[in-house]
């Protein structure tokens, strides 16, 4: 699978890309910020999943799910991976178009598991 | 905290507004009580400096106020002997400043007062908790070990900053705003940081304090930070977070609400402690 990973901690990039290569995964392309992650689907195409944070700068998480659902790419599933927590925020990003949350802090079984309800693999 | 001025004469009134300001409150220069806020004046940290030597003061008033204002109430004048003045002073805990002002009576009774507040205020459980939830739950999802915990306590603002075990080496920082604003703070000795993130990431540990560390740190804070607003959006404790900051170096500062209690919690995980640091407080206090 082609995955793009959006956060603007590298730390957290690492994680889950570290958790994603445990999973088999090795087409890992990751953007800092919204802004990037645009920039990166339409340099790199056929993506089969996007995880991206929430809180970051420049192009926030909602705001770049919500441009990606405006987009060519708008059948590629989002998983949301955040420290959001509250009932309303999780809706709020199901809403704008995710397909599943993982609040932070998680470990690679719950990616895992995530993954496989969006994909059903 | 806030500070009322009322019926001072400028010069007067002048004096105590620069030495209040120094001790970082809000001040409010008025000459009639009804032109003091109601909330305000009864909130528990308001401060009323009278004048009590201007003629058109209602005394009745200032009488009224010192038996709810206590030693919040300071009472301004050049005869210390006169007998309502007295009859106000050691009849309850209201403060007398003699004319002349000089500032450093204003200053050290000021911190008296300060003092008293400060060992009096507690910080609410739920808060306390929220967080050592959060720093315990964040390490071991995270990290893989369960950290201990060690003490808790409130320090006072004079206290932030420069007690021997506020600070260490690395320290990620969180900025609180909303309902609730402030600051949480999660503060690392370099080896605890290095093995911390070294854990965290599952490689081999890096030798110094590089980017990846520093941004590491930054995780840590925001997943820590996240974690107990979550918990504590249920009850009157709501916050929004800011993205954190980290700052790196032997006797590194963080900016605090110096009118709030600030909250120290130190942990410790793999022989060396570490540290949780809450200042918070009502946006509109």
């Amino acid at each position: 699978m082609k995955i793009l990973v959006v956060d603007d901690s590298s730390t957290m990039r690492r994680i889950i890309t570290n958790c994603l290569k445990g999973l088999g995964e090795n087409e890992i392309i990751e953007a800092e910020d919204g802004n990037v992650g645009m920039t990166k689907l339409s340099e790199n195409q056929g993506f089969d999943l996007i995880l991206t944070d929430w809180n970051m700068p420049n192009m926030n998480g909602l705001e770049f799910i919500k441009s990606v659902q405006g987009s060519d790419h708008k059948s590629v599933p989002i998983i949301m991976v955040t420290t959001e927590a509250e009932k309303a925020k999780v809706v709020e990003a199901l809403k704008a178009g995710a397909k599943n949350y993982v609040v932070k802090p998680f470990t690679p079984e719950v990616i895992k598991e995530k993954i496989k309800q969006v994909l059903g693999c | 905290m806030f500070a009322y001025i009322l019926s001072a004469s400028k010069v007067e009134g002048n004096i105590l507004v620069n030495v209040l300001k120094k001790q970082g409150h809000q001040t409010s220069q008025i000459s009639m009580p009804s032109e003091m806020d109601k909330g305000l004046r009864e909130k528990g940290d308001t401060l009323i400096f009278v004048d009590w030597d201007n003629p058109d003061l209602d005394r009745g008033l200032v009488q009224d106020l010192g038996k709810t204002m206590g030693n919040r109430l300071f009472i301004v004048s050049a005869n210390e002997a006169e007998p309502q003045l007295q009859s106000i002073v050691q009849g309850g805990e209201s403060q007398f400043i003699p004319k002349p002002i000089e500032p450093t009576i204003v200053k050290s009774k000021v911190g008296t007062v300060r003092k008293v507040m400060f060992s009096k205020m507690k910080l609410d459980a739920k808060v306390i908790n929220a967080f050592i939830q959060a720093v315990t739950n964040t390490y071991e999802t995270m990290i893989g070990i369960t950290p201990k915990r060690e003490k808790v306590y409130i320090l006072e603002p004079s206290d932030v900053n420069t007690a021997a075990d506020s600070l260490f080496d690395i320290s990620g920082v969180m900025g609180l705003s909303g309902d609730y604003s402030g600051s949480v703070v999660v503060s690392f000795p370099v080896k605890l940081a290095l093995k911390s993130v070294a854990m965290m990431l599952g490689e081999d540990e890096k030798p110094s304090l590089d980017s990846e560390v520093r941004d590491c740190v930054g995780e840590i804070i925001n997943i820590v930070s996240g974690q107990a607003k979550a918990t504590l959006s249920t009850t009157d404790y709501k916050f929004e977070l800011a993205l954190p900051t980290v700052i790196v170096g032997k006797g590194h500062k963080v900016h605090i609400h110096e009118d709030s209690p600030t909250l120290v919690i130190m942990f410790s995980t793999e022989g060396e402690n570490f540290i949780l640091q809450v200042n918070i407080r009502p946006a509109n206090g």
